[in-house]
């Protein structure tokens, strides 16, 4: 039909409506002319809309405001006509969007009108549509700033929705959208808020306080005695006789009711000038003047007067009625006056101004603190302080005051959010006033929990001082324009902090919280960028607790003080690197002393391992975490260098577990302070500390003293944590010498310090393209540096020289060669890491240890593997320490145990490694006997364990055979029951896998003949259930090559359903319902 | 059931009890099978005419599992949810079955009905303890293919 002179003729009725210019008759011609047209279906909607996509999409705003007013007027002509759910849908989320366009307003509000208006059987819009135009039209519409007409447009829209649309409408935006509802919906929402359904009270409380917030102050006023009433019987359970009965609160409703009251009292804006007279029957004054305070007030001094009377402790929780309906009111009353109080500062004033006052006179009797004449002047701590016997009632009220405070630094927070500044600060007045007896009363509550701490339960101990600690948290951290303390007040609030910080006591808890509400208050500070009395105390707090460190007393301990150092650091960089530099000095100190001093009851010896402990657990994280000054990391490094480098040769240190301890704690301390070192300072380093290193450790190695096991930990340390691009001066001394002292026997605390030292170094060696250079000048490959390490000649040299391991006793010996293979482990996995493809040398010396045959080897290796050469009672634990060893680079790093430490790592390492193994163990298992094939088949379980399981099956067809035979082999002892069990698990990932299963159902009966032993396996569960898993899988396998096995396997789950364990039997219940399932 | 009436047409549905999870013991001590191990086999066994499981019926509850791990011997008591129900030997015949699927061959398991829950105990007692008509039961493939549609493992 398009095409035909017809359309365009329509063409000529759509310009003359969109043209202005024209009469409005030509217009209204215009429009129904194309309505005929659409009428008599010679027209289709989304033709026109096709054809006019230019004027709809004009930048010229009256034109696109014709175009759409267009289509509103035509959809309003056929509210009658049916058209399909898509071009309603399409039409109703045009028009929704449209209103957004607020020329294009008038003719959008129509269409959707139109759209709403339609009967169900002409196509309806859906819901969702529905409820997308509802949402527009509250977002965009305006309904008072609009024409009359427009108006009653809106008004009918709205009226459509809600007649049409009741879920859509169900949303409570419209009942909001003008306060001339007001009349109407409060009234008509009390009413529903009485009902007794859930539902509808949550409903109505949620358009309540919406609705009000939207309507304003004004209103509000007019309805605030009907609101109030309406809230206080969803606000007290006391109101609500059935639910007092069951003790059954509803908290949903509840908080809902908190909600509500909490948007009415936003609106209370206040008398700026006299806050104390309140609006007669606003909202606020019925809140504040209502009954139920008294209910409150008469429930706390009902209570003092008891327990004062009664003297002895009040136990709690003697299902007293009384009690709990006292515990009730407070709790209630005090979350109604916490919402009161932090919904705006005239509520806040009200609120504060009508409670605090009053609640102290009951309260302060109780906050009497005796044994400070002058209460102003704190003169240690109040020791007889409090009358207070903290119990429930008392710490409710306690925590309901906490609660206000909190609430109104909330306030205060949002206030100056959004003004940017505290024009009026008269609201804070009632707490000022008050601010004395707010700080006593939680100091008094503290004091008395820890006087009372012996006769309490813990979790009323712990209620009492996180009462005591967040009040005092909460006083102390206000923003210093609305602060509440006065200066003296503060150092009295800091002067009892700080006496609980250094006293520390056995309330941990309290300390704990203590040191983190200093935190809190001085970061509070921090935020409102203000320097301030917080800071102040803080930093003569931190200066305190050095003193304390420094004199090393035992009141509190030296852990305790670097805790607290390390939390009261955190943000200040300054403060930090000053502490660190001071304890710093102190642990040098201590360690110039330590290796002269024999005796351990010393001092020295009793404060270095705790100092040293901290520094590495809590001051060196804090240091990472702030932009510490390079320089302290550094000179701690060097610092300490020093003084292990001046060591007495002939220390006296004992080998105990403190002083190993204290060596581990230094090491960690350096390693990480290199760590964080840039470039150029670690560059300095090893100029530094080289040199020194070489000429220490070049006498006789066999005997080593106190002082060279100092020295190749710290080095050690140092090289670990050195970046790849640091040449390291002398490389070939230095690698030969942590060799040594990998392996030596007489620093058996760092050996593995030292061989991870030497696998950092291969790792990092030359890998920016720079040789390192030799004493000589000559510089030193890669390559050659692991001929040096695979040549061996430092064995000798840890051996004192001596030619073999003929003089030493025969477990030395092993000892010895344990090590040997640690070593090659680490170099070797520092090789692998980086993808270097040296690590195969080392791989086959490890390989041709396992195998006892020397078949991989070439001459180079000749000498290291003389040496690794086992005697016939040592074959089994160095063929199992190779393939460990094998397992170990092979594994994944971050299991592995080896800290990261800026390494060079090549992605995929661990698969190439894998994979470039397969063809050895290939070769080698084809040479060997039957029985030497068992640690064979474990060096394999050990390689497989740790790599991605989609390496294997994609290598799968290699590995299938090792796999089968691996788990016959295996099941022979219980040594290697976790290996049996990994490789269970490859076999897992192989069946479920495509090309797995292909190559498991040809190989079907060897797959089924070992699981089948494997669920008997004696030594493992983990190894019957996986095996029963496996079992389980391979019905999944064809079935014509699985039926076969049918009664085989069914017959053999037998004993698996008799197993003494019941994880088993489950599983082999599971499995033989799948193999029974095979019949059909 | 097409047309054709139920049995009971208005069963009670009960809430399943909570599966518990036992604390694993890693040592290589024993662990006998208990009721509880038994009860985890039939609970959810469907009801022959209901969408339910036994458990959710309370035909077959913890309680009334009985067993003796060394004597080799188990004793299930169901409940039939009405006293002349016909289902009451199917409901038999179901527990057997799946219990002799997931017990080691050494246990004897004796069925019965719960004394006074059904018009012909004596009769159904002895129908379910019979080797003979129980092997004949499971022969008919109709009965057979109720069983296994009732030990199809749950899909609700």
């Amino acid at each position: 039909m398009d095409g035909t002179p017809l359309s365009s003729s329509w063409l000529v009725h759509l310009r003359a409506y969109v043209n202005t210019d024209l009469p409005s008759s030509h217009q209204i011609e215009g429009r129904d002319a194309i309505a005929e047209l659409i009428s008599k279906n010679a027209l289709s909607l989304p033709r026109l809309v096709s054809e006019m996509g230019d004027i709809l999409t004009s930048t010229d705003a009256v034109m696109r405001a014709r175009g759409i007013l267009l289509l509103g007027e035509l959809w309003m002509h056929f509210v009658a006509k049916p058209f399909d759910a898509t071009i309603l849908h399409h039409f109703a989320a045009f028009f929704a969007a449209r209103l957004e366009d607020w020329h294009s307003l008038h003719g959008a509000l129509i269409g959707s009108l139109a759209l709403l208006k339609r009967e169900k059987h002409v196509g309806v819009v859906d819901n969702d549509d529905a409820k997308a135009l509802l949402k527009s039209a509250l977002e965009n519409v305006e309904v008072q700033a609009l024409v009359q007409e427009d108006r009653m447009f809106c008004l009918e829209f709205f009226e459509c929705l809600l007649v049409g649309y009741p879920e859509a409408i169900s949303s409570h935006h419209c009942l909001g959208a003008t306060n001339l509802f007001a009349e109407f919906s409060i009234p008509f929402l009390l009413d529903k808020l009485s009902s007794s359904l859930k539902n509808a009270k949550l409903d109505s409380l949620k358009f309540l306080g919406f609705c009000v917030s939207r309507y304003g102050a004004e209103e509000l006023r007019n309805h605030s005695t009907a609101i109030w009433m309406a809230l206080k019987q969803e606000l007290f359970s006391s109101y609500k006789v059935e639910e007092a009965i069951s003790k059954e609160r509803d908290n949903q409703t509840f908080h809902e009711a908190l909600n509500c009251l909490q948007a009415c009292l936003k609106l209370q804006a206040g008398n700026k000038d006299d806050m104390l007279s309140l609006e007669r029957n606003s909202l606020l004054e019925l809140v504040v003047e209502d009954p139920f305070i008294n209910d409150f007030f008469d429930c706390i001094s009902g209570h003092l007067i008891q327990t004062s009377a009664r003297v002895t402790v009040c136990s709690t929780g003697n299902g007293d009625i009384a009690l709990e309906r006292a515990l009730t009111t407070i709790k209630e009353t005090g979350l109604i006056l916490t919402m009161a109080a932090k919904a705006s500062p005239a509520s806040c004033f009200a609120v504060t101004h009508r409670i605090f006052p009053n609640l102290f006179n009951l309260l302060r009797p109780g906050i009497c603190i005796k044994g400070s004449d002058d209460e102003k002047k704190f003169e240690g701590i109040p020791v007889k302080s409090s009358l207070w016997f903290p119990d429930d009632v008392l710490l409710t009220v306690l925590e309901v005051i906490r609660l206000i405070i909190e609430g109104v630094k909330g306030l205060a927070d949002s206030v100056l959010k959004l003004q940017g500044t505290y024009s009026d600060v008269k609201w804070i007045g009632p707490l000022q006033l008050n601010s004395e007896d707010l700080l006593m009363s939680f100091i008094a509550i503290t004091v008395s929990g820890l006087q009372n701490r012996m006769d309490i339960d813990a979790i009323l101990i712990d209620r009492t001082w996180n009462v005591g600690v967040a009040g005092l948290q909460a006083v102390g951290s206000f923003p210093p324009q609305l602060s509440i303390l006065s200066r003296v007040q503060y150092d009295y609030l800091f002067s009892f902090l700080k006496y609980i910080t250094l006293s520390k006591s056995e309330a941990t808890s309290l300390w704990n919280r203590t040191v983190d509400a200093i935190r809190v208050i001085c970061t509070a500070e921090e935020h409102f960028s203000c320097q301030g009395l917080g800071s102040m105390f803080r930093d003569s707090l931190i200066a305190s607790l050095l003193k304390e460190v420094d004199n090393y007393s035992e009141s509190l301990p030296v852990l305790c003080s670097l805790k607290a150092l390390s939390v009261l650091c955190t943000g200040g960089a300054e403060i930090l690197t000053n502490s660190t530099r001071k304890l710093t000095e102190l642990l040098c100190e201590d360690l110039k002393k330590f290796v002269r001093i024999a005796s351990e009851e010393d001092n020295t010896v009793k404060r270095i391992l705790p100092l040293s402990q901290g520094l590495l657990d809590y001051i060196l994280p804090c240091c990472m975490k702030v932009d510490m000054d390079v320089e302290v990391l550094l000179g701690l490094a060097v610092n300490l260098w020093h003084i292990v480098e001046n060591f007495p040769e002939d220390g006296l240190l004992k080998d105990s577990r403190d002083n190993i301890q204290v060596l581990q704690n230094c090491l960690g301390i350096v390693q990480i302070c290199v760590f964080h070192c840039d470039a150029p300072s670690q560059r300095y380093l090893m100029l530094e500390i080289v040199g020194p290193f070489v000429e220490a450790t070049s006498h006789i190695f066999g005997s080593l003293g106190l002082k060279d096991i100092w020295l190749i930990g710290f080095f050690s340390s140092m090289i670990i944590s050195l970046r790849p691009s640091i040449h390291i001066p002398r490389a070939e001394c230095v690698l030969h010498r942590l060799c040594a002292g990998a392996v030596s026997l007489s620093c058996g605390s760092v050996n593995l310090i030292a061989s991870e030292a030497v696998g950092c170094l291969v790792n990092k060696w030359q890998s920016n393209g720079v040789e390192m250079q030799v004493s000589n000048g000559i510089s030193l490959s890669i390559a050659e540096a692991l001929d040096l390490i695979i040549k061996g000649e430092w064995v000798s040299t840890a051996l004192c020289n001596q030619t073999g391991t003929a003089c030493l006793e025969p477990e030395k010996a092993l000892v010895l060669k344990m090590g040997c293979i640690k070593l090659l482990g680490y170099a070797g996995k520092g090789l692998a890491i980086r993808g270097h493809i040296g690590v195969s040398d080392i791989a086959m010396l490890l390989l041709s240890l396992v195998h006892c045959k020397k078949i991989l080897v070439d001459a180079k290796q000749k000498n290291l593997l003389q040496f690794l050469w086992p005697n016939d009672e040592e074959r089994l634990s160095i063929a199992s320490a190779a393939a460990d060893a094998l397992g170990f680079i092979a594994k994944d790093l971050g299991s592995s145990g080896w800290r990261q430490s800026h390494l060079v790592i090549k992605p995929l390492h661990q698969q190439r490694f894998f994979v470039s193994m397969l063809a050895p163990l290939e070769l080698v298992l084809k040479e060997s006997e039957e029985q030497e094939r068992i640690i064979l088949y474990y060096a394999f379980a050990n390689l497989i364990s740790s790599i991605p399981a989609n390496v294997i099956l994609m290598e799968s067809k290699r590995v299938f055979p090792f796999v089968l035979e691996s788990l016959s082999a295996l099941s022979s002892a219980e040594m290697f029951s976790t290996s049996l069990s990994s490789v269970l698990l490859v076999l897992s990932a192989i069946l479920v896998d495509k090309n797995g299963a292909e190559l498991a159902s040809r190989h079907l009966s060897a797959v089924v003949g070992r699981l089948q032993s494997l669920i008997q396996y004696q030594y493992s569960v983990t190894v019957r259930e996986t095996s029963l898993l496996c079992l389980g899988t391979l019905v999944a396998l064809p079935y014509a090559r699985v039926f076969p096995f049918r009664t085989q396997v069914l017959k053999s789950l037998t004993n698996a359903l008799d197993d003494p364990k019941r994880s088993v039997r489950k599983e082999a219940v599971r499995c033989r319902r799948a193999w029974e399932l095979l019949t059909r | 059931m097409n047309g054709s009436a139920l049995i009971n047409a208005n069963p009670v549905v009960h809430e399943r009890k909570e599966r518990v999870t036992r604390r694993e013991v890693h040592d290589s001590s024993a662990e006998p099978i208990d009721a509880l191990e038994v009860f985890d086999h039939v609970r959810d066994i469907k009801d022959p005419e209901h969408p339910y499981s036994l458990e959710q019926l309370k035909v077959v509850t913890e309680e009334a599992i009985t067993v003796d791990d060394k004597k080799s011997h188990v004793m299930v008591v169901f409940t039939p949810t009405v006293q002349h129900c016909s289902m009451a030997t199917v409901i038999g015949l179901c527990i057997r079955v799946q219990l002799m699927r997931c017990l080691p061959p050494r246990f004897k398991i004796d069925i019965k009905v719960a004394p006074g829950s059904h018009a012909s105990e004596t009769a159904v007692n002895k129908q379910l303890n019979d080797k003979e008509r129980i092997a004949a039961a499971l022969e008919n493939p109709n009965l057979s293919e109720l069983v296994e549609d009732c030990l199809a493992p749950a899909s609700y």
